[in-house]
């Protein structure tokens, strides 16, 4: 309970911090719309009924009756401000106060949290949920607001004309309450046995569905029989668990809206309103009208105030999730730490060890390396050899859990973390590009360029080998990129997005160059004109290039061949070659194909 | 209407059950609302007011009393048995004859986003919302009567007050309709902001984003995306908002306002200046206003979402009475003779205005091996969807032994062939059903051994031996909290194992080794030709080396075959095959001679290095 309270708290601030005003109107909305709803069905109605009854002058409930007109249509001026206008801008920036926070964090987030699919998995729920955490608190408030409002002024009028009336709404409150508990529970149990045939027919269709599993299907008729065999058990089950607890359930209904709630309202307190009015006469006639009337609405703004805790711990839990990704320490800290010397440095790898994780094995054991500026280093070994690994702890987008980095001399940790990326160019397989221009997708941040800068972005691009193309688009630089947002927008091939990629490292001019087998989904043709454009790139600086096609690393200054986390052989190619090793070996098997005819 | 309608009648033809259920619970719902605003406290009112005796309220309080325990008990039985159960064979029924629709329909259908997009908007909880749809057609109908009925109620105590109910007619038809409207503008406006935002959220938390986060300030441009799409909605809410909180205004004080506090100022004046109107008869009047209201406010929203259902429905409609080119079911002879020849005679291909192919002509021979290779998007994977007979060709024809394809039965063509394809699909079921593709709770030791041979031949055997139950084990976590998850090359050998434990005449591997490394793809490709031997075989592959062995190689440029023979024709040709193996090979190639001797006489000092093929261990050589 203490952890709900804290938690809407904590949403609480972020959104008043965001539009103060907002929120206050929020709740006075809300207090208005039952207040309003009081005034008109309560105090007016049972005034002119009273007029009525009592033969006062009509000019007296005409009064009455128009101030009430005046002010209801009065106060729904700025309510449509407030739903048509300011809710429609307000909302979006109440969801971007708290994504901002997230995103940020989800930037200097330790890389490792990805490879957890446990904690990814929170992590995606939380930035999912966080818009609907916010709605779900916003109605909240309006539900505690409106049913406090209600409480409030239909307690005092029942206190004032029939207090027993209360007595009835609680007893008949209570009672419901009581079997709506029981009957739930029924239903959940229900919910839980069914859950897994349920997921079985959403699986099923799903396959059925999508257009992933279509050609799948078409091939093998045998496989569909067995789904749709599933898919009808699954279905029968259902029906059974169903039919099962159907008795229970219609009782218990029975007991919730009838018993303790139709019949005890509508006949034993109507009854009774009946006899105060005919038998004692102690209540007249207006006023029995509206206690009728208004018991309803009385035991509804209980319910759903007993229903407020439910939801708001439910919707605690999603912002459990929120806080714990924000409250998470990243190892790597992002914003403090030292510039990084001009120029470029020498790179040194001394006895770095690595793991995942204490408990699990070394992907990296006992690593020593250096890099002289302008060195060419290739990488080479099998799938899951630690290629991939090392250029991570390279990149700094891990910390070794053994030995240490250094670049000019320096601990990487001491750097700041940003302005040594700046400093590295780098290229993967699976590159990615961004909606918005062309240009902005090479210098890759949120300034806008000046003439200077888009000379060094078509420089960049020229460099990189993608001025074929760049001719061919009409926008030039101001293309925009992906059809994510822009249906006018030009999605580039794997090709094309590569050298996009080589571009931003030139822009950036950046000292270190990493590429991570970038052309092994390319076509022959398009990967040799990759291999030429880094050719391109990879001038003066210093490049690691990881491959398992050796024909592309062979010129490599250096080649280092890793196997099982560690280092098993390393110089050039034709040294390697001559030791006739593993590297030789895995030469062999893959010239072989194309020498010996 | 006309979707109503025929939505009425699917659902009917499901389950009447579910179609009473919601008639009645509607029809019941409205007669118990009219009841208490029209009869109930008028009564009562007019008991008081007539004196009459306190035994007589409380007979009227227990005859409806007792009504109503029945009345609840009917409800109660409809919406704790009926509903559930009915629901449940609904979503039977109805998605057994979505899912043979969905089966049926053309692989080009799917490739088409516009018709994927209205297909997938049908599909979504058909079932749920086939059966809502109904329900709000009956709420339009009983809405109708209700709100006819509560008129002559009204009617029937002061002629004139029915005037008062134009008040809500006008707010709910007329200016409700136009702020639906006003909104309906405004969120299309908007859309495009949103479409932003929701992009730049997945960039945030998706994996492949990740390291591009950290590497570069991505996540500032991101931001500044998302500043865009900020003020763009603010932009679009300032061009509406004052047209839209003048006719929410308009709207709420007509629908509520007007008429409330209009009739409680004509039931004032009749009752105490005229004193035409009892006091029971106004105290109804003023409760009738207000239900009166509603149940227009309720009406007007039915027929908006039967409106909007409207939409969804024609969507399914449209689906199922789709005709596909190509049914499943598609009869003719059988294709029992196996595979002689397969000719492609003129072929043409296009998806919609431009050819992908064009004028293709070849013929693969029995028990002989053919690969595919080609840029990428050069239309590879489309000529073998057109093999599969996926589609039909747009012009010319496809031959199985001198016979057109469209003349044999389609499930015993596509026998034929053995598969694998590079966007392959796993599916939530043990590895021997994910190899052999079909139910195996019932299977023999022999099926078992054909898949054990298959995975090895897979080159993934190691591995599914390694987990706790072999070719037992479920793969995925979908229903199994153990089931494995093997990585996506993995995968993808599972899936080359299906095309090794199928018998067949044919096989063909569309890039099955995309995921593999050099090794594993160079063993995997021995033991395809291997498997290879007496059937006919295509394949496609960008690694020009594994293409070598095949008896000839078909180059697919501009939409055509632009080179077809064996590997060391084509070399001699001197084209874009050429070019392309020369380009891959340059550096295995430019320095092999010396090479050759430095491996030689690393051999010379390290003995003979092996080449077992059969085995894809770390370090393995072809």
């Amino acid at each position: 309970m203490k952890r709900v309270i804290s938690n809407h708290i904590f949403l609480w601030k972020i959104l008043f911090k965001e539009a103060p005003f907002y929120m206050l109107y929020v709740i006075y909305n809300a207090f208005r719309y039952q207040f309003f709803i009081f005034v008109e069905h309560t105090l007016g109605i049972r005034y002119v009924l009273h007029c009525a009854e009592y033969h006062e002058p009509f000019y007296k409930a005409a009064i009455a009756v128009i101030i009430i007109l005046l002010l209801t249509t009065l106060s729904f001026v700025p309510d449509g401000f407030f739903q048509q206008g300011w809710t429609q801008k307000t909302k979006p920036r109440l969801y971007r106060a708290l994504k901002d926070k997230m995103y940020e964090k989800a930037a200097e987030l330790d890389l490792s949290c990805y490879d957890n699919p446990d904690y990814y998995n929170e992590f995606v729920l939380a930035v999912s949920e966080s818009e609907k955490s916010i709605d779900r608190f916003l109605e909240l408030i309006d539900y505690a607001v409106q049913s406090i409002t209600l409480i409030c002024t239909g307690g005092v009028f029942y206190l004032v004309n029939d207090p027993i009336g209360i007595v009835f709404c609680i007893a008949s409150f209570a009672l419901t309450f009581f079997a709506a508990k029981k009957l739930n529970k029924t239903n959940f149990n229900v919910r839980i046995k069914n859950n897994p045939f349920e997921r079985k027919r959403n699986y099923v269709s799903r396959i059925f569905y999508l257009r992933d599993f279509a050609k799948e299907l078409r091939l093998h008729p045998e496989m569909k029989e067995k789904l749709l065999e599933e898919f009808g058990e699954a279905n029968d089950e259902i029906v059974k668990n169903e039919k099962k607890v159907s008795g229970m359930r219609i009782f218990l209904m029975f007991l919730k809206r009838y018993l303790f709630n139709d019949f005890l309202m509508d006949t034993i307190y109507i009854g009774y309103l009946a006899y105060r009015v005919v038998v004692l006469h102690g209540l007249d006639y207006s006023t029995s009208i509206v206690l009728a009337g208004r018991t309803g609405d009385l035991k509804e703004s209980m319910e759903y105030l007993t229903d407020i805790p439910v939801k708001a711990g439910e919707n605690s839990l999603y912002i459990d999730k929120v806080r714990a990704f924000l409250d998470y320490k990243p190892e790597i800290e992002k914003h403090t730490g030292s510039d990084v010397p001009e120029g470029s440095g020498e790179l040194v790898v001394s006895n770095l060890s690595f793991r995942y994780s204490p408990e699990s094995d070394y992907v990296l054991k006992d690593i020593s390396l250096k890099a002289a500026p302008g060195e060419k280093i290739a990488i080479v070994g099998y799938n899951g050899s630690g290629k991939t690994t090392l250029v991570k702890l390279l990149m700094r987008l891990y910390d070794p859990s053994e030995g240490e980095i250094t670049y000019h001399g320096t601990n990487l940790k001491e750097f700041n973390l940003d302005k040594f990326h700046n400093r590295m160019g780098v290229v993967f397989q699976d590159f990615n590009m961004y909606g918005g221009s062309l240009a902005e997708n090479v210098f890759l941040d949120d300034h806008e360029p000046d003439d200077d800068d888009r000379k060094l972005v078509k420089e960049a691009l020229v460099k990189s080998g993608f001025s074929d193309r760049l001719d061919k688009l009409e926008a030039g630089l101001e293309t925009s990129v992906t059809t994510e947002f822009d249906k006018a927008g030009v999605d580039f091939s794997g090709g094309e997005k590569q050298k996009v990629a080589i571009a931003r490292a030139f822009y950036r001019d950046a000292d270190i160059l990493i590429m991570d087998e970038p052309s092994s989904a390319l076509d022959p043709i398009a990967e040799y004109n990759l291999n030429v454009a880094m050719h391109e790139a990879a001038k003066n600086k210093t490049v690691f290039y990881i491959s398992h096609r050796l024909s592309t690393t062979r010129d490599a200054d250096r080649i280092i061949m890793l196997e099982k986390g560690r280092i098993i052989e390393e110089g050039t190619h034709e040294e390697l070659l001559r030791r006739g090793g593993k590297y030789a070996k895995m030469w062999e098997v893959q010239a072989n194909r194309y020498i010996a005819g | 209407m006309k979707n109503n309608l025929y939505a009425l009648k699917l659902l009917f033809k499901l389950s009447p059950g579910i179609v009473y259920c919601r008639g009645f619970r509607r029809i019941i719902g409205y007669a118990e609302w009219l009841f208490y605003s029209a009869f109930f406290m008028r009564y009562i009112v007019y008991a008081y007011e007539n004196n009459e005796s306190y035994g007589k309220i409380v007979l009227f309080l227990g005859i409806v009393g007792t009504v109503f325990a029945f009345v609840t008990v009917y409800k109660n039985f409809n919406d704790g048995y009926a509903t559930p159960v009915c629901t449940t064979i609904v979503n039977k029924k109805l998605n057994s004859i979505l899912f043979k629709k969905a089966l049926n329909v053309d692989l080009r259908c799917f490739e088409n986003s516009d018709f994927y997009n209205k297909y997938t908007l049908a599909m979504q909880d058909a079932d749920t919302r086939l059966i809502e749809t109904v329900d709000v057609f009956w709420g339009m109908i009983f809405g109708f009567i209700a709100t006819i009925a509560a008129f002559s109620f009204v009617f029937s105590i002061d002629k004139w007050a029915v005037l008062f109910v134009i008040f809500p007619i006008l707010g709910n038809f007329i200016f409700n309709v136009q702020l639906g409207k006003i909104e309906f503008k405004r969120n299309e406006d908007m859309a495009y902001h949103n479409r932003k935002i929701a992009y730049v959220n997945r960039v945030m938390y998706m994996t492949e984003y990740a390291k591009e986060m950290r590497l570069t300030s991505a996540l500032s441009l991101m931001k500044k995306r998302y500043g865009e799409a900020l003020s763009g909605i603010g932009e679009v809410v300032a061009k509406y908002h004052l047209k839209g909180a003048i006719m929410h205004w308009l709207r709420c004080s007509f629908t509520f306002s007007f008429i409330f506090e209009g009739v409680m100022l004509y039931g004032a004046y009749r009752s105490i200046v005229s004193k035409t109107l009892s006091l029971s008869e106004y105290a109804v009047i003023i409760e009738l206003m207000v239900s009166t209201s509603w149940i227009l406010i309720g009406f007007c929203d039915s027929c908006m979402t039967g409106y909007k259902n409207g939409l969804f429905i024609q969507n399914l409609k449209n689906f199922m009475e789709h005709e596909p080119e190509i049914p499943e079911d598609y009869d003719g002879i059988p294709a029992d003779e196996g595979i002689k020849t397969l000719e492609f005679r003129n072929v043409s291909f296009s998806y919609g205005e431009e050819n992908v192919l064009e004028n293709i002509s070849f013929t693969l021979e029995g028990s002989k091996t053919y690969a595919l290779v080609g840029y990428n998007g050069a239309g590879k994977s489309t000529l073998i969807k057109l093999l599969m007979r996926f589609y039909d060709p747009t012009e010319g024809e496809i031959l199985l032994n001198g016979r057109n394809i469209k003349e044999y039965n389609l499930a015993s063509y596509r026998r034929l062939w053995a598969t694998a394809f590079q966007d392959h699909m796993i599916f939530s079921a043990t590895v021997k059903e994910n190899v052999l593709m079909r139910d195996c709770k019932e299977s023999s030791l022999d099926d078992d051994e054909r898949v054990i041979s298959a995975l090895k031949m897979a080159g993934v055997y190691d591995k599914v031996s390694s987990l706790p139950k072999g070719i037992e084990t479920m793969l995925t976590k979908e229903f199994d909290e153990d089931g494995a998850l093997l990585s996506g090359g993995e995968f993808q050998k599972i899936v080359v194992a299906r095309a090794f434990a199928t018998d067949s005449c044919g096989c063909i591997f569309d890039e099955p080794s995309s995921a593999l490394d050099p090794i594993a793809e160079c063993n995997l490709f021995d033991n395809i030709l291997a498997n290879g031997e007496n059937k006919t075989m295509l394949f496609v592959s960008h690694r020009l080396s594994s293409v070598k062995n095949a008896d000839c190689v078909f180059l697919l440029a501009d939409k055509n075959l632009a080179e077809c023979g064996s590997h060391d024709e084509l070399m001699k040709l001197n084209g874009l095959y050429a070019e392309m193996y020369n380009k891959q090979a340059v550096n295995y190639l430019a320095v092999s001679e010396n090479d050759w001797k430095t491996i030689s006489e690393a051999k010379g000092k390290t003995g003979r290095i092996k080449t077992p093929a059969g085995e894809s261990t770390q370090g393995g050589a072809c």
